[in-house]
C-alpha cells in the first residue's frame, strides 16, 4: 500500500492543526494545506485568542469539554517551555462578570480551566454594576504567531503547503486519497452547509500594557484581552452580518462599553481595528462523509462551524479529526486486500 | 510653621503630601520644602519593581501590617481612576511558590482573591510543592513619584537639589519641623547601628507575554535571596539577591548570571527575552521601621525632627501607612506648640 495522501482544505488554527496532527500522528501519509488565505489573512488572525467558550446548543457537553481540554492541555504545556513567545502562548488571569447572577454558576469547563472560583465581594467592588463574577486563569493563544509557527512544525514534519482557492471538493478528488474540510464559512458553498452562518465581530486594539488580566462581561459582548503587543476591546456579534471593514459606531459603543469595565482604558492609544465572521453552527461538524466522485468515493472528514471557538477547540477537535481519517486509512487497508 | 522633607523618594514625599493635605488649613502659612540630592528617576523607589508585598509575617509587628493594609486600601480607591496609570497604579495577580507547606502570610486578607495553588498550578513549577496565588497592587516609583512631586508642587512645595549635611543646619536655619526620609544613608545623619543595607541587583527584561507576578521563598535563606518575575507596565523585572551589609551600588556580572539563571529556570520562555537594563539598589534594612518624634537642641535653637526610614524592601508596600502616621506626629508637635502658646498667656 502506497502513501496515503491527504488533502487538508483551509490554513486558519482548525486546517493548520488538523493537518500538523494528521502528519505527526499518522505514518505513511503526505498532508497538504491548500488555501487561499494564509496568516494573517485568516479569520483565526484578528481574534483576542482567548481560550473559552460558549455551549454548542446542538453538540454534546462533554464532547465539546474533551476539545476543550484537549486544546487546554496542549496550549499549557506551550505556554510552560521555551517556545512560548515564539507559538504567542501564554496564561492570563481575570474576571467574567455578570450584572446578574447567571443560572448556571459553576460551567462545565471550570475544572477545565485553573484555580476557578467565584468573585469575592472585596473584588467584585472593582466593578459596581455587576453583582456575580467568576475568577479563574486561562490561556492566550495569539494566531499571528502561533500559525505560522504551526506551519513550520508541519514542514518539519514534510507537510506541503499548496496556495489557491478550492471551489469544489471534486477538484482534489483525482489528486488525494482522503479530504479533510477545514474551511470554517467557506463550507457554506463547499458544503453547500445551510446550518452555517456568519456571526460578525468587531474589535479594536490599544496600546495599555499596564492591563495584565481579562475581563470578560457574562453577556459576552463585552471584552477586553490583554495580549502581547496590544489589548484586544470588543465587541459585537451580528447574525448573517458580513460586512468585513469595521462599523464607526460599533467601534465607538464597544469603546465605551470597555471603559466603563475598566476606566484606565480612556488613556489608552488605539492601534488598529479588525472584523472576523465566526463560522457559526447549531452544532460543530465533526464528521466523515463520502464524497462521489465519478465512479469513486472518497471520504470527506467534515471539521468547521467553530463559531467564536476555533482558538478554544482547535487542537480538542484536530485529534479527533485525525482519529477519523485513520479510521479511513484503516478501513482502505482492509477493502484493498479483500 | 517651616517643615523641611529630607528625601525625596516614595517615603519622603508621601508624607509631604500627606502633612500638607491634612494641615494646609488648618497651619498657615504652612511651609513645605524638600531637600534631596537624588530625585526621580534616581531615588531607591524608582529602581523597585514596585509590587504591593509586605514581608510574609510580621513577628508580632501589627503596627506595620497596619501601615501595609492602609496603604493597599488606600492605592486601591484609584483603581477605577482615569488618572491610575500616570500614578502608575495597576492591578497584578501572581504567584508565591514553596518548597514546604507555608502558613498563610500576615496580609492574607488585604489583598484580593487570596487562595492556595492548586495542584494543576503546582505542576507549571517543578521543585516547588505549595504555594498561593492573590490579586495585589502595582506601584511604579517612575510614575508615581513625578505624580507626588505635581501634586506637591500644586501646592506650592520647593524642592531644593541639596544634600543636607547635618540636622544641624536646618535647625540654624529656622526650620520648625524636619522629616527625616533619607532612607540607607539616614546614618549619616544620625548614627542608626540598626540600619543596614540590603543590597538588590535587578534585571529588566522584555518579556511583554508575561501577565502574572512570580515569587519564590525559602524560609531558610531569607526575603528576596531567591528569584523572582515581576511583570510591570513595560517590562519585567528579575532578581533574587538580598546581600545584608553590602554598600555596592554596581552590577556585578555574578550576580547578574545568578539572577538569569535562576529565573530562567523557573520560567522557560524568558530564554528569548532581551534584556534591557541592570540595576543595584540598597534596601534601608532595619529591625523595624523607625517612625517616631525626637526633639533636637543646639543652643538656643530647637527642632523637632520626624524619623521616618527603614523600610526595607517595602517601603512603596508600607508608604501611606507610614505617611499617614507621620502626619499625625505631626500633628501632636502642632498640638504642643499651640499649647505653650496659649500657656504663654
Amino acid at each position: 500500500m502506497g502513501r496515503v495522501r491527504v488533502a487538508v482544505v483551509g490554513a486558519g488554527v482548525v486546517g493548520l492543526s488538523t493537518a500538523l496532527c494528521i502528519a505527526e500522528c499518522i505514518p505513511h501519509c503526505s498532508v497538504t494545506v491548500l488555501a487561499d488565505k494564509f496568516s494573517p489573512d485568516t479569520g483565526s488572525d484578528g481574534a483576542a485568542g482567548f481560550v473559552y467558550v460558549n455551549k454548542f446548543p446542538d453538540t454534546p457537553v462533554d464532547r465539546q469539554k474533551r476539545w476543550l481540554k484537549d486544546t487546554f492541555d496542549h496550549l499549557f504545556s506551550i505556554s510552560n517551555s521555551s517556545e512560548a513567545p515564539d507559538a504567542g502562548v501564554y496564561l492570563i488571569s481575570g474576571w467574567q462578570v455578570f450584572r446578574d447572577p447567571p443560572s448556571e454558576k459553576r460551567p462545565y469547563w471550570s475544572d477545565v480551566v485553573l484555580g476557578f472560583r467565584f468573585m469575592s465581594d472585596a473584588e467584585l467592588e472593582k466593578f459596581p454594576k455587576h453583582k456575580f463574577g467568576q475568577a479563574f486563569t486561562s490561556l492566550k493563544c495569539e494566531c499571528p504567531l502561533y500559525l505560522p509557527w504551526l506551519e513550520k512544525r508541519f514542514k518539519n514534519a514534510n507537510g506541503q503547503v499548496q496556495r489557491g482557492r478550492v471551489t469544489d471538493f471534486g477538484q482534489l478528488c483525482g489528486n488525494y486519497d482522503i479530504i479533510v474540510n477545514c474551511t470554517g464559512l467557506g463550507s457554506l458553498s463547499l458544503a453547500g452547509d445551510t446550518d452555517l452562518h456568519p456571526v460578525r465581530g468587531q474589535i479594536l486594539k490599544v496600546q495599555a500594557p499596564w492591563l495584565k488580566h481579562f475581563i470578560r462581561d457574562g453577556d459576552g459582548l463585552t471584552y477586553i484581552f490583554p495580549g502581547i503587543s496590544s489589548v484586544t476591546l470588543g465587541g459585537t456579534r451580528q447574525k448573517d452580518d458580513c460586512r468585513l471593514t469595521a462599523d464607526p459606531k460599533d467601534r465607538s459603543d464597544m469603546f465605551e462599553r470597555c471603559c466603563a469595565l475598566e476606566p484606565s482604558l480612556k488613556k489608552s492609544q488605539v492601534l488598529t481595528e479588525w472584523v472576523g465572521l465566526r463560522p457559526t453552527r447549531g452544532g460543530l461538524r465533526l464528521e466523515k462523509e463520502m464524497f462521489q466522485h465519478g465512479s469513486r468515493q472518497v471520504p470527506i472528514i467534515h471539521n468547521y462551524g467553530h463559531g467564536g471557538g476555533g482558538i478554544s477547540l482547535h487542537w480538542g477537535t484536530a485529534l479527533e479529526a485525525t482519529q477519523l481519517v485513520k479510521e479511513c486509512i484503516g478501513n482502505r487497508y482492509l477493502a484493498s486486500n479483500l | 510653621m517651616r517643615v523641611a522633607v529630607i528625601g525625596a523618594g516614595v517615603i519622603g514625599l508621601s508624607s509631604a503630601l500627606c502633612i500638607l493635605d491634612r494641615y494646609r488649613s488648618s497651619v498657615t502659612p504652612l511651609i513645605i520644602e524638600v531637600y534631596a540630592d537624588q530625585y526621580t528617576p534616581l531615588t531607591t523607589s524608582d529602581g523597585a519593581a514596585g509590587l504591593w508585598q509586605p514581608y510574609l509575617y510580621d513577628k508580632g509587628n501589627v503596627q506595620e501590617t497596619k501601615w501595609n493594609k492602609e496603604t493597599f486600601d488606600y492605592l486601591l480607591t484609584y483603581i477605577n481612576d482615569p488618572d491610575s496609570i500616570k500614578m502608575g497604579i495597576f492591578t497584578q495577580s501572581g504567584y508565591n511558590l514553596f518548597t514546604e507547606p507555608t502558613p498563610d502570610p500576615s496580609w492574607r486578607d488585604s489583598v484580593l482573591g487570596f487562595r492556595h495553588l492548586t495542584p494543576q498550578e503546582l505542576d507549571m513549577f517543578p521543585g516547588y510543592s505549595y504555594g498561593w496565588f492573590n490579586t495585589a497592587l502595582m506601584i511604579e516609583g517612575k510614575s508615581y513619584l513625578p505624580w507626588l512631586m505635581d501634586r506637591l508642587r500644586e501646592q506650592g512645595v520647593i524642592f531644593f537639589h541639596r544634600k543636607i549635611e547635618s540636622f544641624r543646619e536646618l535647625v540654624d536655619s529656622g526650620v520648625d519641623v524636619i522629616v527625616n526620609c533619607t532612607g540607607i544613608r539616614a546614618g549619616e545623619l544620625q548614627p542608626d547601628q540598626d540600619l543596614k543595607p540590603g543590597r538588590g541587583q535587578i534585571l529588566k527584561v522584555e518579556a511583554p507575554w508575561l501577565k502574572h507576578f512570580i515569587i519564590t521563598n525559602d524560609h531558610k535563606t531569607g526575603v528576596y535571596t531567591t528569584p523572582y518575575i515581576i511583570p510591570g507596565s513595560r517590562l519585567v523585572t528579575i532578581g533574587g539577591i538580598f546581600q545584608l551589609g553590602n554598600w555596592s551600588q554596581e552590577s556585578n556580572s555574578q550576580d547578574h548570571q545568578k539572577v538569569w539563571e535562576s529565573c530562567s529556570k523557573l520560567v522557560p520562555s524568558l530564554k528569548h527575552a532581551r534584556i534591557v537594563d541592570d540595576w543595584a539598589g540598597l534596601r534601608p534594612v532595619r529591625s523595624k521601621v523607625r517612625l517616631e518624634r525626637e526633639t533636637l537642641e543646639y543652643g538656643a535653637a530647637k527642632s523637632e525632627v520626624i524619623h521616618n526610614y527603614g523600610h526595607g524592601g517595602f517601603g512603596l508596600t508600607i508608604h501611606w501607612g507610614c505617611a499617614q502616621e507621620a502626619a499625625n506626629l505631626f500633628g501632636k508637635v502642632v498640638e504642643e506648640k499651640r499649647q505653650k502658646a496659649t500657656s504663654r498667656l
